[in-house]
Order: structure tokens, then C-alpha cells, then sequence
């Protein structure tokens, strides 16, 4: 019931209380650490936020430092203060840990775990358990490793230089920036002309393809941008029903 | 005093990273510095003399309870490593270019490398000089003696 307790004083709205009320509960017995089971606690969370009409992220704050919190009570009823420094700035900090396909599995780990169930389930005794050395003993690294890393690195450069070049690759070609450099008002300006001179035979929709002086991609594309800039001005616009079918341009007003 | 070294050895063995002399002091609540340095030296080439797996050594004056080089390849698989495969790499590529502009290694190895180049210069395998406005870096004499390698060896 006291426990009930915990989850009340962390799902109100007061911000103040409820970091005392826990602590209080813990110091005078009225709940052991033990008793508060953390995955019921998410359930609790889960409930809370299902109700909730708008996100409130100040609970989700509080939620995850008492859970925090209560780990740490936990473990620190385990004796093992040395496995939590979360808070200790003096202390050493936790080593990195990067996910690796080879990353080693400490084998002390699934002892922790059955050590803290078992407390878990013996609560008179849990004050005489010892802690015990949970830091594995680390070994000197050898040359044949430091080569298999050399190795690994080597491939890694040599894949990153084989991205850059395939980078390189597809990077515009010169054509297209010079394109690009060169697109003054006179290159947009001349082809509003031909436009123009295009509408006026026509009177209809343009296909893009008339403008073209050759097929290439590249004479595409440079006379695809000044179009671009003429429909972002407003004095045309551009149509294509689907994909990489026939473009069509209209002339705005007939005299852009 | 051999209460003292066992004690000594008990600490040793329980901190896997080693402690300084000034911590062992602390811990076994012996003052003198010189007699702590004489019973570690002892206690040392009892370590040596017996057909143990173990070894006491002094690294950067950190003591240490540290396996054998015989019987590393022994232990391999139960040990972790002192270096993580990550860092080891980073280590490994700027060994292999025998000197190299932090910023290129960066462009290789990623952001992480950072991280990896500060952890190895502290431990004192690495070290930084200034070029530029890069660092240049250059594994150190350490390094050579602990992987038992001569500078002008090629590592590749």
C-alpha cells in the first residue's frame, strides 16, 4: 500500500514533495526498496500518459529520474557502489562502450543479476552478502590483436577513400556549374525570348524539348535552370503529368 | 611486514585498474612511502620467482596485479581487453603512419576518434605535437614497449 504510495507522489503534479516522500518512506521502513517493482512502475507511467489530453513532459523528466533514483537505492542496498557513478563526479567515469559485433559480454553480469534476485528474495539477509569484485580483471592487449585491429582500420580508410571517390563521382559535372556561374540575365533573358517567339507561332503550350539545341543531358539541364528561374518569377509555368514524361511550358499573360 | 604485503597483494588484486603508492598507503595505513616501494619490490619477485600466472608491475606508477605475457593467449577469452577494439583500431592506424595529422585520422576513423586519441595519449601510448592548426600525433615509446616492437619495425 505504502508503495502506491511512491507511484502517487511521482504521478501528481507536485515537483517539491515527491523526492521526500520516497526517501521518507525508505528511511522509516515503510517500503523496501525491493518492493518497488520498476516494471509496474512503467506500467503506471504507461496508464499516467494514456490519460493524459496533452504530452507533459515534465512527468516523463520526473519519471525517468526516479527511476534512476530507485536503481540506485537499489544497488546501493546491494553494496555494489562501486558498479553505479552516476553521481560521483570525483569518482572515475564509466568507460565508453561502443556496440561492436565482437564487443565482449561480461560474464560477471548474469552473476550480478541472480546476485540482486537472490537478495531480492532474502531481504533479512541481504545486509551479510559481501560484494564482490565486479569489475572483470582486464589483460594486456597483444601485438597479434593490435595487427587484426590494423587490419580492420585499413579496410575501414580503404572503404571511406572508395565512398569519397564514388562521391566524387556523381558530384555535378564542370558543364553544369559553369551553367550555373553563367546564368546571368541575359542567358534567362534569351530564352524568354525564344519563348515568346515560340507562343506567339503557337499560341499553345510549349514542349520543353523544342528549346533544346541537342538531346544531351548536359544542354538539358542548362536550359532547364534559366527555366526554373522564369517560372519562379511567375512568367511561366511548368507542366508534366507524371514522371519523367514530356514537360510543358506555359506562358503567363502571353508577354512575360 | 609480511602482514603488510598481503595486504599490499589484497589490494593489488581486488583494483584491476592498479593503484599509486599514495592509495596504497591510504588503504593499508602504513605512512612510509619507502617501505611500501621496498615490500612492493619484493613482493614483485616473489611474483617473478614462483611458477605464478601473475605479475606485479608498475606502469606509469600505477601497481598493478597484471597476468603473465606467457599466459595472455590463455586468458584471452576471458579477460577483456585493456584497450577496446575501437580504440585499439584508431591506435593501430596512427601506428601504421608512424605520425599523422589529427585531423586526418579524425576524417577516417569519425568524430569517435576524438575520444579514442584523448584516452590514448592519457594512458600514454599516443603523444600530440602542435602543427598548425592541427596536432600531428605519433605513438609513443610505450607503445613500442608494449606491444614489443621497434620503432623502425613496419607495422603492417
Amino acid at each position: 500500500m505504502e508503495t502506491k504510495k511512491i507511484y502517487d507522489a511521482i504521478f501528481s503534479e507536485d515537483d517539491i514533495k515527491w523526492q521526500s516522500i520516497i526517501y521518507e518512506l525508505i528511511r522509516n521502513k515503510k517500503v523496501d526498496p525491493w518492493d518497488i517493482d520498476l516494471s509496474k512502475f512503467s506500467e503506471e507511467y504507461l496508464t499516467t500518459i494514456s490519460k493524459l489530453k496533452s504530452l507533459n513532459f515534465r512527468i516523463s523528466g520526473k519519471v525517468v529520474l526516479a527511476a534512476a533514483l530507485m536503481l540506485k537505492i537499489k544497488t546501493n542496498h546491494l553494496g555494489l557502489d562501486d558498479f553505479i557513478l552516476l553521481t560521483n563526479d570525483d569518482e572515475e567515469p564509466i568507460e565508453e562502450f561502443e556496440y561492436d559485433e565482437d564487443a565482449y559480454i561480461d560474464p560477471d553480469e548474469k552473476k550480478i543479476m541472480n546476485l540482486a534476485r537472490h537478495i531480492r528474495h532474502n531481504t533479512k539477509k541481504k545486509y551479510l552478502i559481501e560484494p564482490r569484485t565486479v569489475r572483470p580483471r582486464q589483460r594486456k592487449v597483444t601485438v597479434i590483436e593490435l595487427m587484426s585491429a590494423l587490419k580492420k582500420a585499413i579496410e575501414v580508410d580503404k572503404r571511406r577513400e572508395r565512398k569519397r571517390v564514388a562521391v566524387e563521382k556523381i558530384i555535378i559535372p564542370e558543364e553544369i556549374f559553369e551553367a550555373k556561374k553563367d546564368l546571368l540575365p541575359e542567358q534567362i533573358e534569351t530564352l524568354n525570348k525564344k519563348l515568346l517567339e515560340l507562343f506567339g507561332k503557337t499560341k499553345a503550350k510549349i514542349l520543353f524539348d523544342h528549346l533544346l539545341e541537342n538531346g544531351d543531358e548536359i544542354n538539358r539541364v542548362q536550359t532547364f535552370l534559366p527555366i526554373l528561374h522564369l517560372a519562379n518569377n511567375g512568367k511561366l509555368s511548368i507542366h508534366q503529368e507524371k514522371p519523367f514524361e514530356k514537360i510543358y511550358l506555359e506562358v503567363l499573360n502571353g508577354r512575360n | 611486514m609480511e602482514g603488510i604485503k598481503g595486504q599490499i597483494e589484497a589490494l593489488l588484486h581486488c583494483r584491476p585498474n592498479g593503484l599509486t603508492l599514495e592509495e596504497i598507503s591510504n588503504h593499508a595505513g602504513v605512512s612510509s612511502k619507502g617501505l611500501l616501494k621496498k615490500l612492493l619490490t619484493e613482493l614483485q619477485e616473489d611474483y617473478s620467482e614462483r611458477a605464478s600466472g601473475l605479475n606485479i608491475i608498475n606502469q606509469d606508477s600505477i601497481w598493478k596485479m597484471s597476468v603473465k605475457d606467457e599466459h595472455i593467449e590463455t586468458v584471452q577469452e576471458v579477460a577483456r581487453p585493456e584497450i577496446s577494439t575501437a580504440v585499439l583500431e584508431t591506435l593501430a592506424y596512427i601506428a601504421h603512419k608512424k605520425s599523422i595529422r589529427q585531423a586526418d585520422v579524425v576524417r577516417i576513423r569519425s568524430n569517435k576518434a576524438y575520444g579514442h586519441i584523448k584516452e590514448l595519449i592519457e594512458n600514454g601510448f599516443l603523444e600530440s605535437k602542435k602543427d598548425g592548426a592541427s596536432k600531428k600525433l605519433c605513438p609513443t615509446r610505450k607503445f613500442y614497449e608494449y606491444f614489443k616492437l621497434t620503432e623502425d619495425q613496419p607495422l603492417e
